[in-house]
């Protein structure tokens, strides 16, 4: 066979792959929105091998959020660790998948990490509770009022102490003597105040059992912040639910996480904040809620969850319980009537509402303060896939949005497009009509190289477009070997054929060493590298061995056309 | 015939102890960065050191005076603050904040967006990317980096020791090293962070650098048929340089070209990468002339076996 009908042969074959490999993209990417939502539901299988076999777009290109988390499996014994993180990823899974995106990529990485990609995703906040919250949902009772006060001026005087000792030098430091002496004086004038508050039948939501003009408000760093000390039960016994204004949310939060404050909330008690903020009286606000320790009631027991609203329009999860979940909360609630329970999500409390009477099989979880019904939704899905059986940390997060990358595309465009001219220009003045040869060769190349791509499913992304730009470059090199050979032998005095036959056949090895080397490198960037320099390891690996049968199949052709030419244009 | 030179005879092994002193120069001046990077003393990148970078836009006319002040006074003093020229709008800014021992990048992050909104309560931000490396994930990538770098010294020297022999092996690989320290080096002088997609670059100008080089030992091993005597080992040398020396041109230049037009076109992202790459592309092609070639030639001829 010659070596002309070879070449014709690989190149029609060449042609025919590239073709079949584009197929899928240029279907799905020819779909609109409707019609992929379409095929989602009527075929998922057929659009799954779609996805499978088309190109993609990296986040960096598409927009979206790229996390990696880390399930914190080092209390687990050594025999469940790989399970669970098997799990923490299936559960991800099952969390992100009704949100509809398409293709997000979830998958392990190393011992325990779990990549998530979620392309297109705008919404970052909601993307780190999907991803990111463990869900873990518990009842647990609020703590009595007359625990909470104690601990309340215990934080109070401790946090003012705190104060007066290392803060002396920045503000007020002439008011530090004189409190610091009052300050015994004032604890228990306060007391007395509270205590008659507790007992008194007036702790009606208005009022601020805190409240004390007695006492200056600097000796009341923590209970000053707060609006409302309390919510009241229908038998009018109050209960600590304490609303302070959104704006001391970080004061409040610095003074909890205190070493000293830590110390005197007593054990068997937490001090939680509420998920989310409220708007009461038009100012915004939020809530702690004094509550005990103690887990009286899980979450994994609830079935056939469903967000829905209730009669004044708040958003609300509702649940059923059966068999010995259903008799365990029927004697809780029985025994706790007219007491409110938290229920607490991730260490956040949704609601605290007052138990009215005793709940059996059907129960409804309020979302507190402006909820929305997407946050039910939010909570319906996470409760369906259930609990992380540990808990996990985002320690990677790449946010690209939209707009960036689309700007990123068209600056990926536009270097191509620059970078193709430039070198076919060169290549052609140069080498005149065989430099035309090579150029076309080179469309060929990148022709072959993004149908080789999307046939893979390959993810292009902006290093990647780098990587297809830096092989347009890398690519004539095969050429430009054989060229140079074939012009030495024609200064050598040989005639055109036997010129051509011994340029190619000279160059080959150096042609071969020069794209293996190059391979070399790529493929151990692709063993090495993640994420982006993947992308580029990718392209130009297969960009250098694509130039390599390009150049020796495809402008070979060209040649042996020629070959019976008196002159070369070269 | 178009030719940007003609049949040259430059003596380049005997131009070698100019060539030998600029590159001594290069490789010390890789070598210092190089242990810099060690100490971590060089100007690395978030990808590993562990931090925070996140691009944003203002809607409202901005300095980066008021910013650096907001973002300085929430506590990174260490912030790096690069404004952003588009076409669009000058109030596009690059935030890159490194992780320290007690703020790590996640937390970075979020104390930074906390400490803009509030400083610009009159004012909104866009987000426009956000990286963020949290502790332990810099590791990773400087452990892989560093086994990538590894992998492909070995799998390079290996392949060049079995097409040609050790000695070809050992003088490729110490062309394509001084290349990637060159580099590295020049980095360093003018302080520019070192990425992933850097180390990237230097990789790939690894594989780059070696191409040429294996391109002329090629036509050494060619040419070295028709000098039978061992004395004319370096003119063979010469010649086989002198005559590859046109395609080590073209293939540089078409090679610059596309890496130039990456360099203006290619956006903040690929800026650093492809002035490596261009910088790379340059060192690279005087390497394998003047490295790479002259070192299998004195070594030939101090102890002399025949170079296959």
């Amino acid at each position: 066979m010659g070596k002309q009908k070879v070449g014709v042969i690989v190149t029609v074959l060449m042609i025919i792959i590239s073709l079949i490999a584009f197929r899928k993209t240029f279907m799905l990417w020819s779909m609109d929105d409707s019609a992929r939502q379409t095929l989602i539901q009527t075929d998922p299988d057929e659009y799954k091998s779609l996805v499978a076999g088309s190109m993609r777009l990296g986040l960096d290109l598409q927009g979206g959020i790229h996390t990696v988390v880390r399930a914190k499996i080092e209390n687990l014994p050594e025999n469940e660790r790989a399970d669970a993180v098997n799990r923490v990823k299936e559960i991800i899974r099952n969390r992100v998948d009704p949100e509809g995106v398409y293709e997000p990529i979830i998958q392990t990485q190393g011992v325990d990490r779990i990549i998530v990609d979620l392309p297109g995703w705008k919404d970052e906040e909601r993307a780190e509770k999907l991803i990111g919250g463990t869900a873990r949902l518990e009842f647990k009772m609020v703590e009595t009022m007359e625990t909470a006060t104690q601990i309340i001026r215990r934080i109070d005087s401790v946090v003012a102490a705190v104060r007066d000792r290392s803060g002396s030098d920045e503000a007020s430091s002439e008011a530090v003597g004189e409190s610091s002496e009052t300050a015994d004086k004032a604890d228990a004038a306060d007391n007395k105040e509270l205590l008659s508050e507790l007992i008194g039948d007036q702790a009606d939501t208005t009022v601020d059992p805190f409240a004390d003009e007695t006492t200056p408000e600097e000796e009341k760093p923590f209970s000053s912040t707060f609006l409302y000390g309390s919510s009241v039960s229908r038998l009018n016994v109050p209960w600590p639910t304490i609303t302070i204004p959104v704006s001391e949310k970080k004061e409040i939060q610095r003074i909890l996480k205190m070493p000293e404050v830590q110390k005197v909330i007593t054990k068997g008690t937490v001090v939680l904040f509420s998920t989310r903020d409220a708007v009461e009286n038009n100012l915004e606000v939020f809530k702690i809620y004094f509550l005990k320790d103690e887990v009286r009631f899980h979450g994994e027991d609830l079935e056939n969850i469903r967000a829905n609203r209730d009669q004044t329009g708040g958003s609300v999860v509702n649940f059923e319980l059966s068999g010995r979940a259903a008799n365990k909360f029927a004697s809780l609630t029985s025994n706790n009537i007219d007491k409110p329970f938290a229920i607490v999500l991730d260490d956040k409390v949704e609601s605290a509402p007052f138990i009215n009477g005793r709940i059996r099989t059907r129960g409804q979880i309020t979302l507190g303060g402006t909820a929305s019904a997407k946050d039910a939704k939010d909570l319906e899905t996470v409760l369906k896939a259930g609990a992380l059986p540990v808990d996990v940390e985002i320690i990677e997060k790449n946010l690209i949005g939209p707009t960036l990358g689309s700007d990123s595309i068209k600056k990926g465009y536009e270097s191509s497009l620059w970078g193709l001219l430039v070198v076919i220009a060169f290549i052609g003045i140069y080498y005149r009509l065989s430099g035309v040869i090579a150029g076309i060769a080179l469309l060929f190349n990148l022709f072959f190289l993004l149908a080789f791509m999307a046939g893979l499913g390959a993810t292009l992304t902006m290093p990647g477009i780098a990587g297809i730009i830096l092989t347009l470059g890398i690519a004539v090199d095969a050429n430009v070997l054989i060229f140079e050979r074939i012009r030495e032998e024609l200064r050598a005095g040989k005639n055109v054929r036997s010129a051509i036959d011994a340029g190619y056949e000279r160059a080959f090895l150096a042609i071969v060493d020069s794209h293996v080397t190059t391979m070399i490198t790529a493929a151990m960037l692709y063993i090495f590298g993640s994420g982006a320099v993947r992308g580029f390891a990718v392209t130009l690996f297969l960009g250098v061995g694509i130039s390599l049968i390009t150049a020796w199949f495809i402008t070979r052709m060209f040649f042996a056309l020629r070959k019976n030419y008196k002159t070369l244009s070269i | 015939m178009f030719r940007i030179i003609g049949k040259t005879d430059i003596d380049f092994i005997g131009s070698r102890k100019i060539t030998f002193a600029i590159s001594s120069v290069f490789i010390a001046l890789g070598i210092y960065a190089f242990v810099m990077v060690g100490l971590n003393k060089a100007n690395m990148g978030i990808d590993f050191t562990g931090g925070t970078m996140i691009q944003g836009t203002f809607e409202k006319d901005v300095t980066i005076d008021r910013l650096r002040s907001v973002v300085e006074g929430a506590g990174f003093g260490g912030a790096t603050i690069q404004q952003l020229q588009s076409r669009d709008t000058r109030n596009t800014f690059l935030i890159r904040i490194k992780q320290t021992e007690k703020v790590d990048g996640v937390i970075a992050s979020k104390r930074l967006q906390s400490a803009i909104v509030e400083g610009f309560s009159d004012n909104t931000f866009r987000k426009d990317s956000e990286h963020t490396i949290g502790p332990s994930v810099g590791e990773t990538l400087r452990k892989d980096a560093f086994w990538a770098i590894i992998a492909s010294v070995l799998g390079i020297l290996f392949y060049i020791a079995i097409r040609f022999d050790f000695r070809g092996g050992v003088a490729a690989t110490i062309a394509t090293f001084h290349d990637v320290l060159a580099v590295l080096g020049v980095f360093y002088i003018l302080d520019i962070e070192i990425t992933l997609l850097i180390v990237t670059a230097l990789l790939t100008i690894a594989g780059y650098s070696l191409t040429d080089t294996v391109v002329i030992y090629d036509r050494i091993r060619e040419n070295l048929k028709k000098f039978r005597k061992k004395a004319e080992f370096v003119p063979a040398i010469d010649l086989s340089i002198n005559e590859t020396l046109s395609r080590t041109l073209i293939t540089s230049l078409t090679t610059l070209s596309v890496v130039t037009v990456l360099f203006f076109f290619g956006g903040e992202v690929l800026h650093d990468f492809s002035l490596a790459l261009i910088l790379g592309v340059i060192i690279g092609t005087y390497s394998s002339v003047f490295v790479a070639s002259p070192v299998i030639a004195i070594w030939e001829s101090r102890f002399p076996k025949r170079f296959k």
